[in-house]
């Protein structure tokens, strides 16, 4: 069995390649939050803490435009229910845990750790690796938390001096580019894609992005319909 | 004490989404068609996000073919795919804006 020191280290270093990703993303996740808010100590926890990059940034343009709270948290409910789909899918591989593993990792998961980790976990789920592989999703989001979080501290205080004409903020959706051209395998995949891609671009007006969710499960319906007629089961 | 509100109430909403799922389907098996559909997850989410910032600008479809972000996101696929490699895949990427920002297209 995979000591839980090595399942951690190499799901560090596993996610080390989307670091450069990972920190211009919280550089500008942290200048946009201290650009709205008054307390620096807010805005270095906002984005620190709560660790959610692309509701942080939906939440600071609802801010400046005077939504009320409610409406924000609503926004960051909605953005955020894509990570009810990956705790789904991750639920199995944590099953084993405690309530302290499972309180943190409801504090960690990410887009990018669970796209780093979940063909691991999967492969391992069978092996005798198995019962320390929850270190390896550790590992991998534990690196994720803290160039994030340099990121964002550091853009915070000097932020204010990015040029926008460099276009940083584009980086964040390229840095997905990747992880869809690793994880679009096959005929299921690429319908569910697409389509996803498709409905979120059609009912982009919808208030709080609820395009991004209604997409996702328009486009993972789609996918399993496409799967099913491959695969009867 | 707005902003403290908005901290908590975020961290709050943002926990809900994050550990539900691992709090409650932690202690049922998952049927065969259920892991087939945590595979598509991914490609799903990933593209929902991707495809809107690519083609919507300030809340309209950008029907125009000189589209930088289309045009940027195609070459930064293309490179991901041949490379697999998330630096160049950005550099790539963004090589391609600051290209049209030079050319003052768009």
């Amino acid at each position: 069995m995979l000591s839980r020191k090595t399942q951690f280290a190499e799901g560090f270093r596993a996610q080390m390649p989307n670091a450069p990703g990972v920190f211009p993303f919280g550089m500008i996740a942290g200048a946009l939050t201290a650009s709205v808010m008054n307390s620096a100590l807010i805005s270095v926890l906002m984005t620190s803490v709560v660790f959610a990059g692309r509701a942080q940034m939906v939440a600071m343009q609802l801010e400046t435009d005077g939504a009320p709270l409610l409406i924000i948290l609503l926004a960051t409910l909605v953005i955020n229910l894509r990570h009810m789909m990956y705790g789904a899918a991750l639920a199995d591989h944590f099953k084993h845990l405690s309530w302290k593993w499972k309180i943190l990792f409801g504090l960690l998961l990410t887009d990018l750790g669970y796209a780093a980790s979940i063909k691991r976990l999967s492969d391992q789920a069978d092996t005798e690796d198995a019962p320390t592989r929850h270190w390896y999703f550790f590992g991998a989001s534990m690196l994720n938390w803290i160039v994030w979080s340099i990121g964002g501290i550091l853009g915070a205080f000097i932020g204010g001096q990015i040029p926008p004409s460099l276009q940083l903020d584009f980086i964040p959706t390229l840095s997905f580019v990747l992880a869809l051209v690793i994880n679009v395998r096959d005929r299921a995949s690429l319908v569910a894609a697409a389509v996803a891609g498709l409905f979120a671009v059609g009912f982009a007006g919808l208030p709080w992005s609820m395009g991004l969710f209604v997409g996702a499960v328009v486009g993972l319906a789609a996918g399993m319909l496409v799967a099913s007629r491959r695969q009867p089961a | 004490m707005m902003e403290i509100a908005l901290l908590l109430g975020m961290l709050a909403v943002t926990f809900f989404t994050r550990f539900t799922m691992i709090a409650l389907l932690g202690k049922v098996d998952v049927p065969p068609w259920g892991q087939r559909a945590f595979r598509l997850v991914l490609p799903a989410v990933m593209m929902a996000i991707v495809l809107p910032q690519v083609l919507i600008k300030a809340g309209a479809l950008v029907t125009t073919p000189l589209n930088p972000r289309l045009i940027s996101v195609l070459v930064a696929g293309l490179v991901a795919w041949r490379s697999k490699n998330m630096v160049y895949t950005l550099l790539a990427g963004m090589a391609v804006l600051w290209a049209f920002t030079l050319l003052g297209i768009g």
